[in-house]
């Protein structure tokens, strides 16, 4: 493994552990309102201090760094399953329903993910699922695009043709060949699409499009702050910390997974 | 562009609430319901009201905000100055930091500022760029008042709104700014592997004018490319750095509205959006042509 992996795994993975571990360990719970410690900056007690309305901010720190993760992941899920199909299908056909759906997926690639993420947020409402749903669909353009390309890249080669020549259905060859090569492209964009759709969740989160509080998610933990900014910065300075940790390790793996798997998309 | 259009009409038709709750408030009797539905048209059949959207945004009758109920051709008008603004001033100084950054850094590899600035490309990219616009915020505003933390300024006074954006586009630019960097140092290092550099070079030509006129001109097509993409990302980017800054401008519209189901105007902030990133990419595709005279357009 080289360097960038190690180091991208292990700020993830001490984010992980920390969302798991502290409310396990910690004393206070990120949804319990301290009437008496309102606004209080970092102590012996409250390691990151409290919010506004007493909450301690190091409890919802936690559980942020977890929940934007899991709303990442699942996106990215949601966008594979859906677009991945989609891409192998279409460069499998080939010709004009090829063109046909790739004409689809230029369309919704021009938007920027924030866009689209704020447009089915507009139509379906805010809150946890319709904002997994908007960023996973808004992601599967990318993942089309891409297994595309990658179908396209070996669809011509030797094994397939014996495969054909076994007299193997179109559909089984997609299951088998096609997906299993694709793999290493698949987990390298995977990672880099998980940092940007944590980054989109944070930023729908900031506008109060997505989760809404008190669950703590760290894009509404900024906005949160933000209104305090001059007596206590760091309710909107830690949350934000925390979150370009997080995309900087999801990077550093995303670009050392690449030089280990997929070298040729340097 | 056709097909963004039909695809954000759907979207929000399909999918969308009732704009009726909004527009008379929660308690309404389905009696006023219907008769404003009937109104606003939205009781014909689907097909009918997608001709009658085309027929209207041809004649630019983009109708009204059901919130503010003003016309929506005057609030894009008066927003999209400051947006655009926004937009151009943060890609300007995207490309103002990230090209030499990379272009320096690509000339001296593994020296110190080439760590620098990977470094650089890697943490900025990673921080959100409202993150950094409330970093400027804390800094440069609160901290030490040196700019003013929000407000897009007057109509009328240029120079006030000129100072008024610079917190904003830079934080918006340096967030693209890492992006840039790194493809830049990536294409020069590219680039200056090929042969025809050490030709310059044997020519006895001064250092710099090799990297400028032959280095830097072939390394652009990638850079271009990502910048055309990087377009897209600065208009999202614009309704972020808007609502951290206080400014005005479409993406404080584009926010309100999603907030407020104003359908009218999201659909044709959505339209528009579309729009500049449709001229944005044949911007690019111009470009292409200017730099490499072996691209024509048939």
């Amino acid at each position: 493994m080289n360097n960038l992996i190690k180091i991208g795994l292990s700020i993830i993975l001490a984010l992980v552990l920390l969302t798991f571990l502290v409310p396990i360990f910690w004393p206070y719970s990120p949804y319990r309102q301290h009437s008496e410690a309102v606004l209080k900056p970092p102590s012996a007690g409250h390691w990151f201090g409290t919010d506004e309305a007493g909450r301690d901010l190091f409890a919802r720190v936690s559980i942020a760094i977890g929940i934007s993760l899991s709303v990442g992941a699942l996106s990215v899920l949601i966008g594979a399953v859906v677009g991945i199909p989609f891409g192998t299908v279409s460069a499998f056909s080939g010709g004009a329903p090829d063109i046909l759906m790739q004409r689809g997926v230029d369309i919704f690639m021009s938007f920027p993910l924030l866009i689209m993420g704020l447009m089915f947020i507009a139509a379906v409402g805010s809150g946890l699922w319709p904002l997994v749903l908007a960023i996973g669909i808004a992601q599967s353009p990318r993942f089309a695009r891409m297994a595309r390309g990658c179908t396209l890249a070996i669809k011509e080669s030797e094994f397939i043709e014996a495969s054909r020549s076994f007299g193997a259905s179109n559909t089984h060859i997609m299951y088998k060949h096609i997906l299993r090569n694709i793999t290493g492209p698949l987990i390298v964009q995977s990672v880099l699409f998980l940092s940007d759709a944590i980054m989109v969740e944070a930023g729908l989160s900031f506008l109060g499009l997505g989760i809404q509080p008190p669950t703590p998610t760290l894009g509404n933990l900024i906005r949160g702050g933000v209104s305090f900014l001059e007596i206590t910065p760091w309710i909107s300075i830690i949350p934000g910390a925390f979150l370009s940790v997080m995309i900087m390790g999801l990077h550093l793996l995303g670009d050392g997974l690449r030089d280990r798997l997929a070298p040729e998309f340097r | 562009m056709f097909g963004v259009v039909t695809i954000v009409f759907s979207v929000m038709r399909v999918a969308g609430g009732d704009p009726t709750y909004t527009i008379l408030g929660h308690y309404a009797s389905p009696e006023a319901q219907e008769a404003l539905r009937h109104k606003l048209g939205l009781d014909r059949p689907l097909h009918v009201q997608y001709f009658d959207y085309l027929r209207r945004l041809a004649t630019f009758d983009l109708g009204y905000s059901l919130l503010q109920k003003v016309p929506i051709t005057g609030l894009i008008a008066y927003n999209i100055r400051f947006t655009l603004e926004l937009s151009i001033a943060g890609f300007l100084v995207a490309l103002m930091v990230g090209l030499p950054l990379g272009i320096i850094a690509a000339c001296n590899p593994n020296g110190k500022i080439d760590h620098l600035v990977r470094i650089i490309s890697l943490i900025f990219p990673s921080m959100p760029p409202f993150y950094i616009g409330i970093i400027f915020i804390l800094t440069l505003a609160i901290m030490y008042p040196l700019f003013p933390p929000s407000g897009g300024g007057e109509l009328g006074d240029f120079w006030g709104r000129m100072y008024r954006l610079i917190l904003p586009a830079f934080s918006l630019g340096l967030f693209v700014s890492g992006i840039i960097s790194r493809i830049t140092r990536a294409s020069m290092l590219d680039t200056l592997k090929k042969v025809h550099v050490t030709v310059a070079r044997s020519k006895g030509l001064p250092e710099f004018t090799t990297i400028m006129k032959h280095v830097f001109r072939n390394a652009l097509i990638p850079i271009v490319t990502t910048a055309g993409m990087l377009l897209a990302g600065i208009l999202a980017g614009t309704v972020m750095t808007e609502i951290v800054f206080g400014r005005p401008g479409l993406g404080k519209l584009l926010v309100l509205s999603v907030n407020s189901r104003d359908y009218p105007v999201v659909e044709t902030l959505l339209a528009l959006y579309a729009l500049i990133v449709a001229f944005a990419n044949l911007g690019v595709d111009l470009v292409y042509a200017l730099i490499d005279p072996r691209i024509t357009y048939d």
